[in-house]
């Protein structure tokens, strides 16, 4: 599926009110509603998922003994929720020996630590933009890559002129919420609720097949049990 | 077969028409119908989940992992066949949580002697398999991902039945949410809620009795027979 442009948005918001050009709602407040809802969706679908290769530890990857690094990069500073970091034992994101993904604990759990050993890292917290690993980087293992898997906020609809910071399949939801903003704008209340809840409607099913879900339970995949005999 | 369902999207533009009373273009250009009929089309197979893909992943050494070249909603399954000669092996994997992998990725795991898939999770546009492939594995075989994506549109082409990209008894869904989009810009919207609210029922009918998170298999329940062998007394 391709993305939809700017000008397509625009077309279908503008058709939509039967304003083909600008009268009593400028491009300019379209776009504004696009952008508000592209930041709602991105909050909503924890849609944004990305990755990032060391940056969270350092510049140049961990420091012996050292187990607070700040979140370097600014969009994750910011992030709604941080989900996993893996370790790849080497100084690339190629699987080493090594390879492990560390533990997310509370972070209380550190105030129980009492062996300060450096090793392979197996815990990490984040507080205050700082992320904790435990235990502490042994020598060896400076420049080696940590991964980080996280949601990223979505900032608005444009990411670059042919980038979006939406998934595809996301993008036409923008539309409806523009629509109701308009109306919204004219003092016809009912008319934009009517079209608030049909945006609403629309995320809600994508919430609930992007967010993390735990694993399929074994009931799920049970099948009828043919060695009995129907009586 | 013949079915009512098959409509073409020319024909689907013709049942808008007449859905709402302008047989000729006037106040609804057929540029404006075409894309609400493209855009419920979409609509459709990002909520219903009806557009099934699968795709083959060329595994690496030592590599977790791999960009996956669909844009899937929703992943459903994975599953590896290893080609060992006559009789190949054929194994699923188990999808496993972003947020559980830190129980799972044990250094020790790596050093697994046959290094067999056994796990997988999505990220982004990414797939994760666990335990990262030996060499031996790689030459073995490939995983097959299979999953849900989005229609580009309505149909490849609008003269012809078989181009349809939604599955057929989905088609007149879409002229419903193309329907409300044509009552919205004239200003009628209480015709736009009722033929909006007529869509929303009909894909979360699709979504829940078809693709839904209700039971996969029948359970054990479902498939019992009662007890005959009990004579009722008078």
């Amino acid at each position: 599926m391709t993305s939809i442009t700017e000008a397509t948005l625009y077309s279908d918001i503008r058709s939509m009110l039967n304003e083909p050009t600008p009268l009593i709602w400028t491009n300019t407040e379209l776009l504004a509603w696009i952008d508000q809802a592209a930041r709602i969706i991105g909050a909503v679908t924890l849609s944004r998922e990305l990755t990032v290769d060391d940056a969270i530890i350092s510049t140049t990857g961990p420091t012996v003994e050292q187990t607070a690094y700040a979140l370097l990069d600014s969009s994750i500073e910011e992030a709604p929720l941080i989900d996993a970091i893996i370790y790849y034992g080497s100084t690339t994101n190629t699987a080493s020996v090594h390879t492990s993904a560390l533990i997310k604990v509370h972070p209380r759990v550190f105030d129980n630590v009492v062996d300060d050993t450096e090793d392979y890292p197996k815990f990490w917290t984040v507080i205050n933009e700082t992320v904790y690993i435990w235990p502490p980087p042994k020598s060896t293992i400076n420049d080696h890559v940590f991964q980080i898997l996280y949601h990223d906020n979505v900032d608005e609809y444009f990411l670059a002129a042919t980038t979006y910071y939406l998934r595809d399949e996301l993008q036409e939801y923008v539309i409806w919420y523009a629509v109701a903003k308009a109306f919204e704008k004219v003092g016809k209340y009912a008319q934009s609720e009517q079209y608030m809840s049909i945006f609403n409607s629309f995320i809600s099913f994508h919430r609930q097949d992007r967010l993390p879900k735990p694993v399929d339970s074994l009931e799920m995949m049970n099948v009828p049990d043919r060695t009995q005999m129907v009586q | 077969m013949a079915d009512v369902h098959f409509l073409s999207g020319n024909e689907a533009i013709t049942v808008i028409r007449s859905r709402i009373n302008e047989p000729t273009a006037n106040r609804w250009t057929d540029v404006e119908l075409t894309r609400w009929l493209d855009r419920g089309a979409r609509n459709i197979s990002a909520i219903t989940l009806c557009n099934m893909t699968s795709e083959e992943i060329t595994i690496v050494a030592n590599t977790m992992r791999y960009t996956l070249s669909n844009k899937y909603i929703k992943i459903e399954s994975v599953n590896f066949d290893i080609d060992t000669g006559a009789d190949d092996t054929h194994k699923g994997l188990a999808r496993m949580n972003v947020q559980g992998i830190g129980q799972l990725f044990n250094p020790a795991d790596i050093a697994v002697a046959a290094n067999v898939l056994e796990y997988y999770f999505i990220w982004g546009d990414y797939i994760y398999l666990w335990p990262p492939p030996t060499a031996a594995l790689v030459t073995a075989g490939k995983p097959t991902v299979f999953g849900y994506t989005v229609v580009e549109n309505y149909s490849a082409d609008y003269t012809a039945v078989a181009s349809n990209l939604l599955p057929n008894y989905l088609c007149p869904v879409a002229v419903d949410y193309a329907v409300a989009c044509a009552y919205t810009k004239i200003g009628k919207h209480s015709l736009a809620a009722l033929n909006m609210q007529r869509y929303m029922s009909s894909v979360s009918f699709h979504r829940s009795n078809v693709y839904g998170e209700t039971n996969r298999v029948d359970t054990y329940d479902m498939t019992k027979m009662p007890d005959r062998t009990v004579v009722q007394s008078r």
